[in-house]
């Protein structure tokens, strides 16, 4: 089979945006997002879905792009870490350029990453935890993190940190939602 | 206008209408400065004084995730010039063209004398001598508040004393820029007292947070260059393989793709990432190696320890506290106690594999872009590869996945089969290692195994202590791409003009100085395989967040906790009795309250044990203590660490919340050290190859964490190795499995079937 065959044009949402990528449609997204649209938020972390750092929002939930193929994505709606803020304003209905996703300010007030790499997909899966339990217990975070198809790993060891952000960032959305 | 500021010496070059500066470079003892060393065009000072105000510095030293250059730096800095932290808004890092220093991302505290806080003193002194000419007061009459020069009623802004000049301040260094070690700022330029520190000690955020978490952080991994390719490597099937054929290329399938062979080494380049992973399966599997059975393999490691290495051809080291004569002691003595401490090879497991970017260009210059801890080492090692100049390679840093010691020699990995690929096709190449390829290709964190012999006095006090640490070599800084491609490299640690040798050093100082006799030796040998090696490949090892002192104060830790117990005694009162100084009194007392310690622990019951367990460290001018509360099932032999308290002792606490993220941190790491990690290999080569053969700790096992800063401003420095809370937790654990069951284990990790054995 000629690999040039396999080229499709495949049509999707990435961040709210109507994207088309001609591509073979067994690349995995991971790739696309990288290379053909220069987004750099999800990472390259194993390739194999053991480690979380290359994690998006598809259709809302969180999925690893690295295992996840182009054509799978067709018609569907992604959300990358550059995403996360116009999300959080489309849902609240606030301007995106006053908006900041209450995750990411979790993250910064907590001063979460330390070399970062991993947080991505920390953030990716934070947002999608607190979209469906807005006040999780810590149990519920450690679940979240560590259930799923593997693991969220994080070598620097920020675990401590990132509960404590996702806790912040709960807080931050349910007193929102309050409002 | 020529003028000595302590050594250093300030010049102006001219006027200039605006954009006027102080610019600080550096000249070398003995030798003249060209003159646009301070060209800003061509930049390569330390520190510039803007006449907006604004001040940039420079360091050749990398982030790796400690936020140190943009935090405590900054602080150092900001400090030193009484100027305001924020005045400070460009940090420029790592990038061997852009920056003055060199040297390798490690001890960046410098022992509380870093490159930049002499700098920034010189700086200051220029600034003074300015100031005292333009307000016609005399130096000493002067005072300095948030960039701001006062004195005879009179007051004048950095800007301005550098307002429509272009001034230049030569800062004296010595040292080899292109060496491991880089450039050291040289003389005794006044310092400001540390009374009147107001910017160091607090907690400023890391600027560089905001940008990774809003995705705006340029990464290595987003290095894109006109042309680029990108590229796999296919590794050799063992550490010892040499090439038989490389496999054919299925043009049909990847009409776009090409094999690069050099040597040993087998590249696949393709105008898409995805191109040449598949293309470099297919190649891959094609591909003939012959077949090498050179090392002992996991299950026999020890047993080669004992009986196969030749640990007599490497200098013995011996402690400088040793005292007494141990043997003596405790020959004389009513308990005895002799044991053997086993640790695996680790590995440093970044979350991301290594990648780099090489650009070969067409007029011989080589421009690498990648995340290494040491640019100008990498540099060196690039130029040497490639038989050039040095001066025709630069290195660019980017953020990347932390590494925690593997590149503080130059090399993470990628970077030389990246520029030789690119040389072949004659365009930049991206080489991305995949996840096997950085288990098994990368350098590990050395194995070592220790003896010890000690004794206790009729009262249960220490008498006598002996220790034997044996290690193989651990600073391999071999371009591995080189290796395989036959071209040159740096000595291995065995071979003539290798900086470090094999030579294992006492790198865990001595801490309980009650005790009259004590002999301590360290023993080296080469690494693992290597010789044998075909290739000359084998296991290659590299320093570790702790290196060598992690190997030796696991041991050390554990057989203290051991001498307590046989001596009845509690292990936390035991150090405290046996310890003299201060400040690690002050770190144990602090863990002994703060960790909630019971001196009489309850065992638990229904097949579950409770124990906990202490050790301590001195490292880089910091005191740790750390204490590990652990619950022990019997029935499966699952540890799960519930709690883990630190307390550290750096003298002056530079950025209290920063510090205490990064213990945080470590201790994680060394639960998950503890607990899990073991590098598995077998006969040829390295086994493990993911994430499930190489388990790291994930957030359900995380500990509650607790960390006790101790600022101790009265030591009138700053120590660093926040690394260091990533070796307490294992001796602690351990101490805490004897504690809470009474067996010891003195081998790690504390797999579930080990502690089951040793509970059986």
């Amino acid at each position: 089979m000629n690999a040039a065959r396999e080229i499709r044009m495949t049509s999707f949402v990435v961040n709210g945006m109507k994207r088309e990528v001609q591509a073979p449609t067994d690349t995995p997204l991971l790739y696309v997002l990288r290379n053909d649209l220069e987004l750099s938020g999800p990472q390259f972390g194993c390739g194999m879905a053991q480690c979380g750092a290359c994690s998006v929002l598809l259709n809302g939930k969180e999925v690893r792009s690295c295992i996840t193929t182009l054509g799978s994505v067709t018609g569907k709606e992604v959300t990358t870490l550059e995403g996360l803020s116009a999300r959080w304003a489309k849902q609240k209905g606030l301007s995106e350029a006053e908006a900041i996703h209450p995750v990411q300010a979790a993250w910064i007030e907590e001063q979460t990453p330390l070399c970062g790499f991993c947080q991505n997909g920390m953030m990716i899966k934070a947002t999608e935890l607190l979209e469906k339990n807005a006040s999780p217990t810590v149990s519920e975070i450690k679940e979240a993190f560590t259930g799923g198809i593997s693991p969220h790993l994080c070598r620097c060891g920020s675990y401590t940190a990132i509960i404590q952000a996702v806790q912040r960032a709960s807080a931050t959305m349910s007193k929102r939602s309050e409002a | 206008m020529n003028t000595s500021v302590f050594g250093a010496a300030l010049s102006r070059r001219g006027f200039v209408q605006a954009g006027g500066a102080l610019l600080a470079g550096f000249a070398l003892a003995g030798k003249r400065v060209s003159a646009d060393v301070l060209n800003p065009a061509k930049p390569e000072s330390w520190i510039e004084i803007h006449e907006d105000n604004t001040i940039l510095m420079r360091t050749g030293k990398s982030d790796f995730g400690q936020g140190t250059i943009f935090t405590a730096y900054r602080q150092i800095v900001a400090e030193e010039l009484s100027a305001p932290f924020a005045a400070i808004t460009t940090v420029v890092s790592g990038d061997t063209d852009r920056t003055p220093d060199g040297g390798g991302t490690f001890d960046l505290l410098g022992g509380g004398m870093p490159n930049v806080r002499k700098a920034a003193a010189y700086v200051y002194q220029a600034l003074l001598d300015l100031a005292s000419k333009q307000l016609g007061v005399a130096k000493d009459q002067l005072s300095v508040k948030e960039g701001v020069v006062s004195g005879g009623g009179k007051s004048v802004s950095y800007g301005d004393l550098v307002k429509g000049q272009k001034l230049n301040l030569t800062i004296p260094v010595k040292g080899d820029l292109n060496s491991m070690f880089g450039l050291t700022v040289d003389g005794n330029p006044p310092l400001k007292p540390v009374s009147e520190y107001s910017v160091i000690g607090k907690s400023f955020p890391n600027s560089v947070i905001v940008s990774k978490v809003t995705a705006k952080e340029k990464w290595v991994t987003d290095v894109r260059l006109p042309g680029m390719l990108h590229a796999r490597v296919i590794h050799p099937k063992s550490l010892g393989s040499k090439l038989v054929s490389a496999g054919a290329l299925d043009k049909t399938r990847f009409p776009n793709s090409q094999v690069v062979v050099k040597g040993n080494l087998v590249g696949v380049v393709a105008p898409t990432e995805w191109e040449a992973i598949k293309a470099a399966q297919q190649v891959a599997a094609g591909t003939k190696w012959t077949e090498w059975k050179g090392l002992p393999g996991d299950q026999r490691l020890f047993h080669y320890f004992k009986e196969d290495a030749d640990w007599k051809n490497a200098p013995v080291a011996a402690a400088k506290t040793n005292k007494g004569d141990a043997a003596a002691a405790i020959a004389s003595s009513p308990k005895k106690m002799t044991a053997t401490y086993e640790l695996p090879f680790l590995k440093h497991a970044p979350i991301g594999p290594t990648m780099a970017v090489g650009d070969v260009r067409p007029d011989g210059s080589v421009y690498v872009y990648t995340h290494t801890q040491n640019p100008q080492a990498l540099r060196t090692g690039i130029a040497f590869m490639l038989s050039t100049s040095v001066d025709k390679v630069v290195v660019r840093t980017f953020a990347g996945a932390g590494h925690y010691g593997r590149s503080n020699g130059g090399n993470a990995g990628a970077e030389d089969e990246a520029v030789i690929l690119s040389q072949a096709v004659g365009k930049p190449v991206r080489v991305q290692w995949m996840r096997p390829d950085d288990l098994q290709w990368s350098t590990q964190s050395s194995a070592a195994l220790s003896d010890v012999r000690l004794s206790l006095d009729a009262q249960g006090s220490l008498s006598g202590y002996e220790i034997s640490h044996y290690m193989p070599a651990m600073q391999d800084d071999r371009l591995v791409g080189a290796l395989l491609a036959g071209l040159p490299t740096i000595p291995a640690p065995n071979e003539k003009g290798s900086i470090f040798g094999i030579a294992n050093g006492m790198n865990d100082p001595w801490v309980y100085d009650a005790t009259p006799a004590v002999l301590e030796r360290a023993y080296g040998t080469g690494q693992v395989g290597q010789t044998s090696s075909p290739i000359n490949v084998g296991l290659r090892d590299h320093s570790m967040r702790t290196p060598g002192q992690y190997q030796q104060n696991f041991p050390r830790e554990l057989a203290i906790t051991e001498a307590a117990v046989l001596g009845g005694k509690d292990p936390l009162a035991f150090r405290i009795q046996h310890a003299r100084e201060k400040r690690l009194l002050g770190v144990l007392e602090a863990v002994r309250d703060n960790s909630g310690w019971n001196m009489r622990p309850a065992r638990g019951s229904d097949g579950v044990s409770r124990g906990q367990g202490v050790a301590v460290m001195f490292r880089a001018g910091t005191y740790w203590a750390c204490v590990a509360h652990i619950a022990v099932e019997h029935k499966t032999g699952v540890i799960k660490v519930e709690k883990i308290t630190v307390a550290v002792d750096p003298g002056i606490v530079i950025n209290p919340a920063q510090l205490k993220r990064q213990v945080e941190g470590g201790a994680v790491m060394g639960v998950s050290m503890a607990l899990l990690e073991e590098l598995s290999f077998d006969e040829s080569g390295i086994t493990a190859s993911d994430w499930r053969s190489y388990p790291i700790l994930t957030m359900a096992d995380v500990p509650e964490i607790k960390v006790v800063l101790v600022n101790n401003s009265g030591v009138g420095s700053y120590g660093q190795g926040s690394e260091a809370a990533n070796a307490l937790a294992a001796p602690a654990i351990a101490g805490a499995l004897l504690d809470a069951t009474g067996k010891v284990a003195r081998r790690l990790p504390l797999k579930p079937e080990y502690v089951k054995t040793l509970l059986a």
